[in-house]
């Protein structure tokens, strides 16, 4: 970070203005970030030791409570274990269909834009509409027991049922994530350089075994990204649960952002959702530096 | 195209290429076959993928009685309606007490807001970052980034009790004024700037262009792609903001968008054919302006990844 040093600067008039117009530059930025993060930051982690409701203005002092209480909570021990059941579904699916496509888009075909344009579109949808519609797909009546039908198939109740509510949603999460991590592994493969192929093939490798030998390594650090990224965005899912299964049937999809939401905003504990929010953001810190690791201690090529 | 390692995810100026086809050399009989494979598996998957968008852009167009009558069998039915109606679009725009149109304008200002001042807040933060060393920059900077790591939903209840605070729930400020601060558009336009040669502005300044001036004359137009990409992720992420106006702005008069939908679908009684001609409304603009501008979306989407 050479161009990051405070260079001496020729006379103190010419710093000084420097720094005054430094100042201006940073206030907008620093003034929203002190009052929209910081402090509501520190303004969460005080009320996660009270006794705070929305609507009683007494604050009691209740030390680590909240967050006792939190992991005595057979409710939010189950919302844990959903999420974590959740992530695990949604990031294996959708780093390998993302591999796939990534890899099958990455040949010289005609259409390449219009296929790379389709499995993207979701990502550029909103997840209320994702989640409004494929609703109404998972309906008894609704499109994909049609087609299964159709097929000769029999019908399943897919959200109606506390077996299949949670995978429902891992497969429609898949549908809509799949194509920002499809641009992820194309980004990766593009440093791939050709060469490598072509010095393999005259060596007589074949193209599984280049694929196992030189792709995938190369892909390394790409796939670690996928894979943590999508950990932790999976970690914070809500929307589909709010709009889609209410956390039901019996709890199957009760995940953790849903219940503090709930908590909050149904039930006006406030002391006790932040202590949950903050469980939760504790995983995703770990998750983060976790990422941060296994990326620097990476190889590089 | 720009060269790009794998997880090293630098903003090109020329936007994000894709690889380039794989040089192994096939005899020609097993080369149809695998063409022919995987034209067949991409279709499949483009199906899969397209399928819903039909569904609901058809459904729309149905009186709400069809919508489900010709799920099963599959056949032309299932899309094409029967009785083609705007009917759901005209009801939309005659709701009470609040036209479609009062959401969907409440969503425009609000992301055009968000967007219009992400920019130049954020770009003039980043501007001091890259070119205007200070005692302590290094370390602001890193608190600024520090931030990131922060998920909104364990900002949203204290941010919800700051905002009560201000009198602001149901307000258009609660939905604007958090999200014009980003350090992620900070930490991007910075590292941009920074690329920028230094002897552009140097030049400037000593024909008396003052630092504001070096920035708005010299530095903004050669940066054109990292903002149009950055103003792309900043209008996407406020037209699809879901949890947050639900939270800060129910009520219908501030309602946008998304949790407008939201409210058909979680009424008593839902309107299904209203439901998707909504969806409809919120989904076409914006895959409208991503077909545009892909190359730049592409890019903010791939820049946006690093948010974690």
């Amino acid at each position: 970070m050479a161009q990051n040093r405070v260079i001496s600067p020729r006379s103190s008039g010419l710093a000084r203005q420097r720094y005054l117009t430094a100042a201006v530059f940073l206030l907008p930025a620093t003034v929203g970030i002190i009052l929209f993060s910081l402090l509501p930051i520190l303004q969460a982690l005080r009320i996660s030791f009270f006794d705070y409701a929305l609507l009683n203005p007494e604050q009691i002092f209740l030390g680590a409570d909240n967050y006792r209480r939190a992991f005595a909570d057979p409710v939010f021990r189950i919302a844990l274990n959903n999420t974590i059941l959740y992530s695990v579904l949604l990031v294996v699916g959708q780093t390998l269909l993302a591999l796939l496509l990534a890899l099958l888009l990455k040949q010289e075909i005609r259409g390449r834009a219009f296929f790379r344009s389709a499995f993207f579109m979701p990502v550029v949808t909103s997840l209320v509409v994702i989640s409004t519609v494929w609703k109404l797909m998972y309906n008894s009546q609704g499109f994909i027991n049609g087609v299964l039908g159709t097929l000769g198939l029999g019908a399943q109740p897919f959200l109606a049922s506390s077996t299949q509510a949670l995978p429902s949603l891992v497969l429609m999460s898949v549908w809509k994530e799949v194509g920002f991590y499809m641009l992820i592994f194309l980004a990766g493969l593009q440093a791939v350089p050709g060469e490598l192929y072509e010095s393999a093939a005259i060596d007589g490798a074949n193209r599984w075994t280049s694929f196992w030998r030189i792709t995938l390594p190369l892909l390394r650090r790409a796939t670690v990204f996928v894979m943590v990224v999508g950990t932790i965005s999976a970690f914070k899912v809500f929307t589909p649960v709010y709009l889609m299964t209410d956390g039901g049937p019996a709890d199957s999809t009760m995940v953790i952002v849903f219940y503090i939401f709930r908590v909050a905003f149904r039930y006006f504990e406030m002391g006790y959702a932040s202590a949950m929010s903050f469980i939760l953001m504790g995983i995703v810190i770990v998750l983060a530096l976790l990422q941060f690791r296994l990326l620097r201690t990476t190889v590089e090529y | 195209m720009t060269s790009q390692r794998p997880g090293h995810l630098t903003v090109g100026r020329e936007g994000v290429g894709f690889p380039s086809a794989s040089r192994v050399s096939l005899t020609s009989a097993s080369r149809v076959v695998e063409r022919g494979a995987v034209y067949t598996l991409l279709s499949l998957l483009a199906v899969i993928f397209i399928v819903p968008y039909l569904w609901m852009i058809f459904s729309s167009l149905k009186p709400a009685v069809e919508i489900f009558k010709y799920v099963y069998p599959l056949s032309w039915r299932t899309f094409i309606p029967e009785t083609f109606t705007l009917g759901s679009y005209r009801e939309l725009f005659q709701l009470v007490p609040f036209p479609f149109s009062r959401y969907l304008l409440n969503s425009l200002f609000v992301a055009i807001s968000v967007t219009f001042f992400s920019l130049v807040v954020n770009a003039l933060a980043a501007y001091a970052f890259a070119r205007l060393p200070f005692p302590g920059r290094n370390l602001l900077f890193a608190l600024f980034l520090g931030t990131m790591i922060i998920p909104f939903e364990v900002l949203a209840i204290p941010l919800y009790l700051q905002v009560r605070s201000f009198g602001w729930v149901n307000t258009y400020q609660a939905l604007i004024i958090p999200w014009i601060a980003n350090p992620l558009g900070i930490f991007l336009l910075r590292q941009f700037f920074q690329d920028i040669p230094k002897e552009l502005e140097e030049s400037a300044r000593i024909d008396g262009c003052s630092h504001f001036g070096a920035f708005r004359h010299i530095v903004l137009p050669n940066s054109i792609p990292a903002l149009v990409a950055f103003a792309l992720i900043r209008f996407q992420a406020s037209w699809d903001a879901f949890l947050w106006p639900l939270i800060a702005a129910p009520a219908a008069e501030k309602r946008v968008i998304q949790v407008a939908i939201a409210s058909f679908v979680t009424e008593v009684q839902t309107r299904w054919d209203l439901t998707f001609a909504a969806s409809t409304m919120a989904t076409l603009p914006i895959i409208l302006i991503f077909l545009i501008l892909q190359r730049y979306y592409v890019q903010g989407v791939i820049m946006s990844g690093l948010k974690g």
